[in-house]
């Protein structure tokens, strides 16, 4: 029988005990715990990223491995007569927890994500912790992306609005019903079914080898999905609907076409400061600019 | 954690190379990541930012709203020389096609905002296209590393005894008086890297980390 995910690993203290200024390494602890429970190696942070853990394991290229059987002592599949060479997956986790708020019985769990959170790469995991339902819901940026890009008009919500550019669109969608215990994103014309990635089916989905094996395909499709979302422009306030027409194409035009012209057209505006700028402004930006 | 480990770990993070340290009483290894450009390799910084509408990056400078002056943002002095009492000091988009340029409309938005590159602008996103040739897709490219305080010994040991996979790195290490000396090895097999003999070539670990984050995935 497949076991549960999350377990309760530390069995003096409820998550619910900590508030929001001190629960952050706790549960990052106790997920950390848990990929460990199952047999997952998990690396912590040395020096500040954005990553908060990475979790690792030897599973089988063809998917035969479950989330939660221990490989470590095994260099090939062990299912039926596969025998096929391990391979070692890694998962870039990314940490969220909230307490879910809300008086109905209909509640929310809000979370913010801003542009930098969004790799290319499909090991990128966002792992979402409804601490006071003890849930998890496991999102490979894979499927976190096509959600909203299968669903045009809240991935405009999410992506398209000013508030995301700034860095502080909270997002207030997901919702978690107390009566059905069910997670759906909710808003007042769409209901999508969040339930796939709760707990141990989240953790199918990152065992997934396919994002390992066929890992170029999965950069293409999040690199395609990443960029439509994040073109789709909806517009500042002060912005005429007219005007937001017209910068739409500007956008469609420019930027989603051609990565060649942004390089050229990034190379020809630094020539051109380069020659206007005196010597010691461009000294003293220099030092801002990370070009390796 | 053991201070030698610490010690080489520290040397990654000040190459922007992302360290991790088992969560347990593993003491052999740890991992080292960094997001880089799926066609280039370059290191894909996420705290760089780009204009929303023309992809142009921020060049770190202030604007006058007035006269275009230009002056680094480490300036003291908020005002422009040109001391006209219109005059705004805006983190603008230097890109003159950008329709935050041309637009009427927009550009008020844009010095309202700040300019483009303000920290509350809502006209700026984290690095989408590659600061060094322009493609949009990423990528982490990660080792388990081992370090070898060499011994003279072969390197079959060093891997049975730490069980070492195919992809891991070892970093072998030797003091000659007060220089530390350096190789590496990237296990493509095992078997073949069981024969392997460090030839010490390198004194720093830049050389080291520049080749292993150059060689694509």
């Amino acid at each position: 029988m497949e076991p549960n995910f999350p377990v309760k690993v530390f069995e003096d203290v409820k998550s619910s005990d900590f508030d929001k200024f001190n629960k952050k390494h706790v549960t990052e602890d106790y997920v950390s715990e848990n990929f460990k429970e199952f047999g997952w190696d998990v690396y912590r942070p040395f020096d500040d990223t954005g990553i908060d853990l990475i979790a690792s394991k030897k599973i089988c290229p063809k998917n035969h491995t479950k989330w939660h059987e221990n490989t470590n002592e095994q260099t090939t599949c062990k299912y039926n007569n596969c025998n096929e060479k391990l391979i070692r997956i890694s998962r870039f986790i990314q940490v969220k927890t909230r307490e879910v708020k809300g008086d109905s019985s209909l509640q929310f769990f809000g979370y913010t994500l801003k542009s930098k959170d969004f790799r290319t790469d499909p090991r990128h995991v966002f792992l979402l912790f409804s601490d006071y339902t003890d849930h998890v819901l496991i999102l490979p940026m894979y499927e976190y992306l096509t959600i909203f890009y299968d669903n045009p008009e809240i991935g405009k919500t999410h992506f398209a609005v000013p508030s995301f550019r700034k860095g502080n669109n909270k997002l207030n969608s997901l919702r978690f019903d107390n009566k059905t215990e069910k997670w759906t994103w909710n808003t007042q014309r769409i209901q999508i079914t969040f339930e796939k990635y709760v707990n141990q089916k989240g953790m199918e989905l990152i065992v997934n080898s396919d994002y390992d094996t066929k890992l170029d395909y999965y950069i293409e499709k999040i690199t395609e999905m990443k960029l439509a979302l994040f073109h789709n422009y909806s517009g500042e306030n002060e912005v005429s609907p007219s005007k937001e027409t017209l910068l739409q194409s500007y956008l469609d035009n420019q930027i989603k076409q051609n990565c060649k012209s942004i390089k050229d057209e990034r190379a020809n505006i630094k020539n051109e400061l380069d020659k206007k700028l005196p010597p010691e402004v461009k000294d003293s930006i220099a030092k801002y600019n990370k070009i390796k | 954690m053991n201070r030698k480990i610490k010690s080489i770990c520290h040397a990654f993070v000040a190459n922007d190379i992302h360290t991790y340290i088992p969560d347990n009483s593993q003491e052999n290894h740890f991992v080292i990541t960094s997001l880089l450009c799926k066609k280039c390799n370059t290191l894909w910084d996420t705290s760089l930012v780009e204009c929303y509408f023309c992809g142009d990056l921020n060049h770190y400078l202030y604007t006058c709203t007035v006269c275009g002056s230009m002056y680094s943002i480490t300036r003291a002095k908020v005002r422009c020389e040109c001391n006209d009492k219109n005059s705004k000091l805006i983190k603008a988009c230097k890109n003159p096609a950008c329709p935050t340029n041309t637009d009427s409309e927009l550009k008020i938005v844009a010095e309202k905002e700040g300019g483009v590159f303000d920290r509350k602008s809502s006209f700026k996103l984290s690095l989408n296209y590659c600061q060094s040739c322009g493609n949009p897709s990423n990528f982490y490219k990660t080792y388990r590393v081992f370090i070898y305080e060499y011994d003279g010994k072969n390197t079959e040991d060093f891997i049975k005894n730490n069980s070492i996979e195919e992809d891991d790195l070892i970093i072998y290490k030797k003091k000659v008086d007060d220089t530390i000396l350096y190789d590496y090895l990237v296990i493509k097999t095992l078997e073949e890297a069981k024969n392997y003999r460090p030839k010490f070539d390198k004194s720093d670990l830049k050389s080291i980390i520049d080749k292993i984050f150059s060689q694509g995935q």
